[in-house]
């Protein structure tokens, strides 16, 4: 007899298209935000940042206000790119979006296992690690997003201004802030399926990114702890040296790429081992 | 041929504080099998394990030690294979709020990968709002919420973990009806519960648990044989206790102005001295729960 075999084949990407639908209008929002909020960083520059001269000012500071403000290199407030990277890039891609996204992430997995929707979803024939490396990929279109709204701000708004300023090294410090925000993004996962809990899982999220941005800063500017340095994220992302100084180099980017694997991976892996209690 | 079988299963939950791990114990060394076609209860009360155990099956938790398989597969290595063609319904059901239910079923759907059989008749019988976002659905739509998503891919084996508990008599009556029919069909289920007259109802075989061990397996019907009556009477009369007591009688107790009997399979007798006074009140009714397992034990003790 003839007998019929159903095709037992799962729809690609299932689980990154419910974690987008459910994310979007959070992330349309906060896309938005960036886009708005980097025009008017643009306007800024436009309306005061050629009138004051502001290295002027800066320089009065001691030096240690300075690497707070500003990374490796010491930048110039007077142009464009040192202006764009210290009062918008910096902060906004250091500190807001990474706190950002560790929201949305906490609540991937941990948010599952608190509000029991686990349970159902685990009782389908999916692998675990297929579940994290799904919703995984749905924030990564969300982290694409966000930088692509971070550049096209500074298209739009430096040609509105008519400001003299290549925006390819803004699209090239936006490349190299993909791998940097992955790393969080995995990191943010690996706390997500450790806590049972959304709201711990966050709050732990956020704690990691400012305790990680002081450790950067102090770390440049107190030598003796140069080396925790080198454990902060921060220390691999340099958006002032592309922006300002117009050199880019890849090292860092590729580094951060392979952690943000290893991350995923340790993610996945104590995923599928977890008690789902 | 054996659908479920678990052998030694035994689950201890570990709680870590600062200071120490503490385990408590989930289930112990349950061993029982399901045959196919079967419908086998899981009858005890809260925290018994019975929860546990169903978990355990579907590879949401794992064993301390002791094995299961489901279809001839290990729980713990083929469990995705399981998963195919097994529906649960979980005891503490959840859904994504802001979903709808047609969406929230689509999206099952295509994560099971099967064409969804009998989705249409499911809906017919369970009646659901499907554009309806889940957030405003009473606890009773959730539940027929949940009991189309474990059957509409059409699984051999249903795992139920108190599946009725929120659902209104009538629902509840048309769920006893779909369960035979699906019996029929030659499925396998396995269903928990804490109510004695649903697990009489539809199983074939039930599994008494209680603080992680099965007490006994008992084919229903020997279930109810075994399981006697319970009378609460009172006299216009005066009687004591010891002008009731026959060979029936398991336990006797004075209430409240009137006596409350418990008696095993028979109540010939019983009734019989009854009828010799003068009765005002007289209340048969099913053992509780609770009443089968003091049965039960007490059988245990005189061996």
């Amino acid at each position: 007899m003839f007998s019929c075999n159903t095709t037992k084949v799962i729809t690609v990407f299932e689980i990154t298209n419910h974690t987008v639908r459910e994310k979007r209008n959070g992330i349309l929002a906060f896309s938005a935000f960036i886009f708005i909020f980097g025009i008017m960083m643009v306007a800024a520059y436009d309306s005061i940042g050629t009138e004051l001269d502001f290295d002027e000012v800066l320089e009065s500071y001691p030096d240690f206000i300075m690497e707070f403000f500003g990374g490796d290199s010491i930048l110039s407030f007077g142009e464009f790119g040192g202006f764009y990277t210290l009062e918008f890039v910096t902060w906004v891609w250091f500190l807001i979006i990474p706190a950002y996204l560790a929201m949305v992430c906490s609540g991937l997995i941990a948010g599952e296992i608190e509000n029991k929707t686990a349970d159902m979803l685990l009782s389908y024939p999916i692998d675990r690690k297929r579940i994290v490396l799904e919703k995984y990929l749905g924030v990564l279109a969300a982290v694409l997003l966000i930088n692509l709204m971070g550049f096209l701000a500074t298209y739009v708004g430096v040609a509105a201004y008519g400001i003299d300023y290549s925006v390819k090294w803004v699209g090239y410090a936006m490349l190299q802030a993909t791998p940097f925000l992955l790393v969080w993004v995995s990191l943010f996962l690996v706390v997500s399926v450790v806590f049972s809990d959304a709201k711990k899982a966050s709050t732990f999220s956020i704690a990691i990114v400012f305790f990680a941005y002081f450790v950067d800063v102090l770390s440049k500017i107190w030598n003796e702890i140069s080396f925790l340095g080198k454990l902060s994220p921060m220390h691999y992302f340099d958006p002032g040296l592309v922006m300002s100084k117009n050199v880019v180099r890849w090292g860092d980017p590729a580094l951060l790429i392979v952690v943000a694997i290893a991350l995923i991976g340790l993610a996945a892996y104590i995923f599928e081992k977890k008690d789902i209690l | 041929m054996d659908i479920i079988s678990t052998d030694k299963l035994t689950k201890f939950y570990k709680t870590r504080s600062l200071r120490s791990i503490k385990e408590t114990r989930g289930i112990e060394n349950l061993s029982f099998n399901v045959k196919k076609g079967e419908v086998f209860g899981f009858l005890g009360p809260n925290g018994a394990g019975k929860t546990t155990t169903m978990r355990l099956l579907l590879d949401l938790i794992r064993p301390t030690s002791g094995s299961a398989k489901i279809l001839g597969m290990d729980i713990r290595d083929d469990s995705i294979e399981i998963r195919r063609n097994v529906g649960y319904i979980p005891g503490e059901i959840n859904f994504y709020n802001t979903m709808t239910a047609d969406y929230l079923l689509s999206y099952y759907q295509r994560l099971q990968g099967e064409s969804s059989v009998i989705k249409e008749g499911l809906l017919s019988i369970f009646d659901i709002p499907l554009d309806r976002p889940i957030k405003t659905f009473s606890r009773g739509m959730k539940q027929k919420l949940a009991i189309v998503q474990g059957f509409m891919h059409d699984p051999d084996v249903i795992i139920m973990d108190e599946p009725t508990s929120g659902l209104d008599p009538l629902v509840q009556q048309k769920f006893y009806d779909f369960l035979l029919s699906q019996k029929k069909k030659g499925k396998t289920i396995f269903i928990s519960t804490h109510i004695l007259s649903e697990a009489q109802r539809v199983c074939d075989r039930v599994a008494i648990i209680r603080d992680g061990n099965i007490v006994a397996i008992e084919e229903v019907a020997k279930l109810q044989a075994k399981s006697g009556r319970s009378i609460v009477v009172s006299f216009e009369d005066d009687v004591s206790a010891s002008d009731l007591k026959t060979d029936e009688t398991v336990s006797i107790r004075s209430t409240n102005g009137g006596f409350r009997i418990q008696t095993g399979p028979s109540l010939t007798r019983t009734l019989q001295l009854i009828a010799k006074h003068k009765v005002k009140d007289i209340t048969i009714s099913e053992p509780s729960l609770e009443d089968v397992f003091m049965q039960y034990y007490e059988g245990d003790n005189s061996v």
